[in-house]
């Protein structure tokens, strides 16, 4: 595809600059074969991994989706796996967490009774 | 649809998904990235999808017409002057009439003519300031032949492209549409760079600043009167701790985001903390819109070549107009001018510091400078002067015997501070070891990482600090 409207018809000096990034390495070490199969394996074992363990969050982000008839089984399918995944304790390890997490929240350093 | 969430993880795989699925089409795959951008801007408010794409054309339009007259000068410097007029207007428009008028009615007043001046309720934009920025540096860099004049398409993408959409880094026009030209690699280094950056940003926002913000920084800042000396203090260290892990996950975000599709995004963040000097800290923190007013602001007014009097005067100047681009309010000015006054300050005592006089040791500087910065995150927190005067009252109050601050917003603080202190390239050092290891594992390392982010993390996000921006 090359259509006039999006190529420029100008001659244009060729000033690419190159910046530094976060992302360049810098090193000469072999970069690995095949990077976009390790990219996708990696974003689906992620991906999957968060839905075995985190099906509390899909549920909380279903249910506020608007209801309606595209949405009604989103909502429902989001319970269904929801309750599927607690009745095999997959939720215990990020609930586990979060009552750390909130016990820590609830630790005072004095009660504060005397502020002005 | 922030980061941070659910359904922007869902938007991002479908992205993700279509971008390298139409890997064999440059420009097809641009426009589906073109197309992702507007739905990504869409979600907060589709009327500025128009002005998005608006200014798009316009800047291209501008940026072609500079082309087209090579050999005529005076035109093109008419073109130049006309694009950046155009962009100041829109953004003038939408982010400082309200400011103007209030200024305009109150001066009005002042003057004993006492008349209400209907001043309209404008919605700004979200993003508006980076995008305009991205457009007027667009077009100054074609004329000054510094950057090539881009097609339409690449033109919209560079300025909808939603990754730096709203909150930056602000990418120019010739670092990233040389990106456009081809259908970028990817390699497992750069995504390796990328998960940790996305996870290490999640963390950053929805662990330190959303905690730290809703803990203690926003009710202290809320009330300051209502607090003890010692609370207003913890809470400007507080603040300096969360507007730097907020702003910097932000942009850690983005990076990582557009490495996961192909494009490398530039440094917008260096442990600015331990900068030793003013100067330093603007070379560390939100460096692309420090180096843009260098570019188009500082060295135009004068910079450094006329003088000592006319690089205090553009040195101002430039810290003034970066202090308002962050929004309409005395704070903002009062922010610009602090850092604009100690950055002359620095210049002049590095000119004129008196033979043997000790130099100020390293340490001391990034404590002086720390200090000084948290001091101007007072005004720039404070929604209004008289509010930032009660809080540095209450600071002098001398009331140091209590704080709400809890055991937990001690050690995030900590962390927050600590973080700049690290080796500079642990984040390096980690992505070689994981682009080595096989791919299920780096899938259930992130997983794991998210999963206990999650864990952490309040009920809902608020949004990045600089999405007001």
């Amino acid at each position: 595809m090359n259509a006039p409207w999006i190529v420029p018809q100008i001659p244009a000096v060729s000033c690419a600059v190159h910046v530094p990034s976060p992302v360049d390495l810098d090193d000469d070490a072999p970069a690995g074969g095949r990077p976009l199969l390790w990219t996708s394996r990696v974003v689906a074992t992620a991906a999957a991994f968060l839905l075995l363990f985190n099906a509390g969050a899909l549920r909380s982000w279903a249910s506020e989706l608007s209801p309606g008839p595209a949405t009604d089984p989103v909502i429902a399918a989001a319970d269904r796996w929801f309750a599927a995944t607690h009745a095999l304790g997959l939720d215990v390890p990020v609930e586990t967490m979060r009552g750390w997490w909130q016990a820590a929240q609830a630790a005072r350093l004095s009660t504060g009774d005397d502020q002005r | 649809m922030l980061f941070p969430t659910l359904s922007f993880g869902l938007f991002f795989l479908a992205v993700f998904a279509g971008a390298w699925l139409l890997a064999g089409s440059n420009e097809w795959r641009k426009i589906w990235l073109l197309v992702a951008s507007w739905i990504f801007y869409g979600w907060w408010d589709v009327r500025f999808v128009a002005l998005l794409i608006a200014s798009g054309v316009l800047n291209w339009a501008i940026g072609r017409l500079i082309g087209a007259a090579q050999d005529d000068e005076k035109r093109r410097k008419l073109l130049v002057g006309l694009g950046v007029a155009v962009n100041l207007c829109i953004l003038g428009w939408f982010k400082y009439y309200g400011f103007f008028m209030e200024q305009a009615e109150a001066t009005l007043r002042a003057l004993g003519w006492s008349r209400d001046l209907a001043i309209m309720q404008v919605i700004l934009p979200v993003g508006i300031s980076f995008f305009t920025f991205q457009g007027m540096s667009y077009i100054i860099d074609v004329y000054r032949r510094r950057t090539e004049v881009a097609g339409l398409l690449d033109m919209t993408l560079l300025m909808s492209f939603f990754p730096h959409l709203v909150a930056g880094p602000i990418v120019r026009a010739s670092h990233l549409i040389p990106q456009f030209r081809r259908v970028p690699d990817l390699t497992r280094s750069m995504v390796a760079m990328a998960l940790l950056l996305i996870v290490w940003g999640l963390f950053k926002k929805t662990v330190i600043a959303s905690e730290l913000a809703t803990g203690f920084v926003d009710p202290v800042f809320f009330d300051p009167a209502a607090h003890t000396s010692l609370d207003l203090l913890l809470a400007a260290y507080g603040y300096a701790v969360q507007i730097y892990c907020d702003f910097s996950a932000y942009t850690d975000m983005a990076i990582g985001i557009a490495a996961l599709l192909g494009y490398r995004f530039p440094h917008n963040f260096n442990q600015p903390y331990r900068a030793a000097s003013l100067q330093d800290f603007w070379r560390r923190w939100h460096i692309s819109l420090s180096s843009w007013l260098r570019d188009y602001l500082y060295i135009p007014l004068g910079g450094s070549r006329h003088g000592l009097e006319r690089m205090c005067i553009a040195l101002a100047a430039t810290m003034l107009l970066g202090g308002l681009w962050h929004g309409a309010s005395w704070t903002f000015v009062v922010w610009g001018a602090i850092h604009g006054s100690v950055l002359a300050a620095e210049r002049l005592w590095r000119e004129f510091r008196p033979e043997g006089w000790p130099k100020v040791t390293h340490w001391v500087g990034v404590f002086v400078t720390f200090h000084i910065v948290t001091v101007s995150w007072i005004f720039f927190r404070s929604h209004s002067l008289e509010h930032a005067l009660a809080y540095f009252g209450g600071l002098g109050a001398g009331s140091w015997s209590t704080t709400m601050l809890t055991p937990l917003g001690a050690v995030l603080v900590a962390m927050g501070m600590a973080l700049h202190f690290l080796p500079a390239d642990g984040t390096r050092r980690a992505a070689i070891r994981v682009r080595a290891m096989p791919a299920g594992l780096v899938g259930a390392l992130t997983g794991f990482a998210i999963l206990v982010v999650d864990a952490m993390r309040p009920e809902g996000v608020a949004p990045f600090i600089y999405y007001q921006f």
